[in-house]
């Protein structure tokens, strides 16, 4: 019997949810089900197309560097059989226990993503995305619609991220659904 | 210090994305004399004007990249992948 029992619990379990700020609803912040997650590293330059078949969504392969990739999604098989088929030109790793997805979508959810990254949302197209800094968390930031994003973050700062989320979406009127 | 790195992969970020890692220098060859290679490692020119430095995105791409910037000016040259100083 191992001394120390691991368990399993969602990362935003005792986040803050409701309505904050101002009367109406500018922004919706959502926790995302903590579904697969891998990272992918091949040679710069490498076409991540095969790579397209393991994941799902409006963004499934999010480029984050020259030959590094996150690949999100719900699909089926192990990570062992996609290794296999993608070999040797990916190597994978999972990430599901280490990062997680927030989702962050109406009118002004731009207008909030801009106080804290200098990533320029107004060339960032739909199915783009850019690794960046949030104030000084790393996130993964994706733009899932034309009112829509998602952000990765590491799982010790998701609570962090969703604070200060919160707090800065307050003049917008900000609703976060855990 | 300069506010915006172009960096060739991400696009212009802000400093406070990178990690700077001090002077790019030309390595001396393994079988220089102590002397040079002591140099190499601690002495450094910290000069007013253009210098070239190395700089890590650590908070986009986490490539290595060579940035050629004015220390007076805070204008930046150029910026460039490091691997691609590689024979």
């Amino acid at each position: 019997m191992p001394d120390t029992v691991l368990i399993a619990r969602p990362a935003l379990a005792s986040a803050a949810t409701g309505h904050f700020g101002a009367p109406g609803t500018g922004v919706t912040l959502a926790a995302l089900p903590e579904d697969r997650l891998w990272q992918a590293l091949a040679r710069p330059g490498t076409d991540p197309a095969p790579m397209l078949a393991y994941g799902a969504g409006r963004c499934p392969l999010r480029s984050i560097g020259p030959g590094q990739w996150l690949i999100v999604g719900v699909g089926t098989g192990t990570l062992a059989e996609a290794q296999a088929a993608l070999a040797p030109t990916f190597a994978l790793s999972d990430q599901t226990h280490g990062r997680m997805r927030v989702s962050l979508s109406g009118p002004r959810a731009a207008d909030l993503l801009a106080k804290g990254t200098a990533v320029n949302l107004a060339l960032l197209p739909e199915g783009g995305a850019a690794q960046t800094l949030f104030g000084h968390i790393g996130i993964t930031l994706a733009r899932t619609g034309p009112e829509a994003f998602e952000l990765a973050v590491l799982r010790g700062f998701a609570l962090s991220l969703w604070d200060e989320l919160i707090l800065l979406g307050r003049e917008y009127g900000i609703e976060a659904r855990a | 210090m300069a506010s915006l790195i172009p960096c060739p992969h991400c696009g212009p970020r802000p400093k406070e994305e990178f990690t700077v890692r001090g002077a790019a220098l030309p390595r001396p060859a393994p079988n220089a004399p102590v002397a040079e290679w002591q140099a190499h490692v601690y002495l450094r020119e910290n000069p007013r004007g253009d210098y070239a430095e190395h700089w890590h995105h650590s908070g986009g791409c986490r490539r290595w990249l060579v940035v050629n910037r004015n220390t007076a000016t805070h204008a930046v040259h150029s910026v460039t992948d490091a691997a691609g100083e590689r024979p």
